[in-house]
């Protein structure tokens, strides 16, 4: 019985964590916000900056956006590793895609080798 | 050893024990089945979402001597999409807000927060409208270029996703009317905000990636 219930209070674990307060919410929204306000003035400062700084630094700013939503409000940060191991295989699978069809497009990868038949001559 | 085989007071015990707060039965992964399709949903919702910005991505150049289509810059209001983004951001504000309340029982104030929610994913669909709108007046339809047709696709997918969030949070306020917007109905809220926090998370990367990165 003793390791039933211990089996179960590690089960039960991860849906019982502690919330932030609507305190800690306000201020990661406000967080959000300051990084959205750097995003838009380094569009507005583009012409005066390196262009892939510019690129870099806007997605930097948009990996921690992702990444503070993700573990504060959906709560990746206190829910079971599973979930996040779940959510995190969709994102690598949807940038696998992207890198494929970047190969078909920009390197021309797949038609390496192929030689167009052409359309057949109709008489 | 024997203490892994179950006995009928054990499985009684269990019965008891694994009901948690919310009402729901524990499962043996400690998440309930709900939450889990959740997940695997807004998982594969990533591949859709991953296809359509590559798709964008791809077109939105000239494939067949690589020129530029449209320069962001030159296209997009950015300052009135700067205003949406910020309004679907406080958006996901206002759906923990939600959350929270109904985690305490504070039902009032979990159906205002659910509301606002709501009001919000209106105002930033209502701009989306607005967008469109424009573009069509500038002559950049659907089948202008493969630029505007990828665009199109990708917002115009994120609209719906958006627009079904809002019908989600109508459905919680008011389908709850006589049952309550109690504590039970936390996972409920969570379900739904965990959906409407993808569709925010899913538009900061269409703003960086397609509003503000510069391209070449």
């Amino acid at each position: 019985m003793a390791a039933t219930d211990t089996h179960l209070d590690h089960d039960t674990h991860d849906d019982h964590h502690d919330h932030p307060s609507d305190r800690t919410y306000v201020g990661i929204a406000i967080i959000l916000a300051v990084l959205t306000a750097v995003e838009i003035l380094m569009f507005i400062f583009e012409d005066d900056m390196p262009r892939n700084l510019v690129k870099l630094g806007l997605i930097a700013l948009m990996v921690v956006k992702f990444w503070i939503v993700g573990s504060w409000f959906m709560h990746l940060k206190f829910d079971s590793n599973v979930l996040s191991q779940l959510f995190v295989a969709g994102l690598i699978l949807a940038i696998v895609v992207y890198f494929i069809m970047l190969s078909a497009f920009e390197f021309n990868f797949w038609n390496d080798g192929f030689e167009d038949p052409g359309l057949p001559d109709i008489e | 050893m024997s203490d892994a085989v179950l006995t009928p007071d054990d499985v009684a015990g269990h019965d008891v024990a694994a009901h948690d707060d919310h009402g729901h039965h524990e499962t043996n992964t400690g998440i309930s089945n709900n939450k889990l399709a959740m997940w695997l949903f807004l998982s594969s919702d990533c591949l859709l979402f991953g296809a359509l910005i590559s798709t964008f991505l791809l077109y939105r150049t000239n494939i067949s001597d690589n020129t530029v289509w449209e320069e962001p810059a030159d296209v997009f209001d950015i300052p009135f999409t700067s205003l949406s983004s910020f309004i679907l951001l406080m958006s996901s504000l206002t759906m923990v807000l939600a959350l929270s309340a109904v985690n305490r029982d504070d039902q009032r104030n979990g159906r205002i927060w659910l509301l606002t929610t709501a009001f919000l994913g209106m105002v930033f669909i209502g701009g989306q409208v607005y967008e469109f709108t424009v573009f069509r007046e500038e002559g950049l339809g659907f089948g202008t270029n493969t630029w505007t047709s990828a665009f199109f696709t990708l917002t115009g997918f994120h609209g719906v996703h958006v627009s079904v969030g809002i019908l989600l949070l109508l459905g919680t306020v008011f389908g709850t009317r006589k049952s309550g917007l109690g504590k039970e109905k936390g996972e409920t809220v969570e379900l739904v905000g965990l959906y409407w926090h993808f569709v925010d998370i899913v538009w900061v990367i269409i703003f960086t990636v397609i509003y503000l990165i510069p391209i070449g």
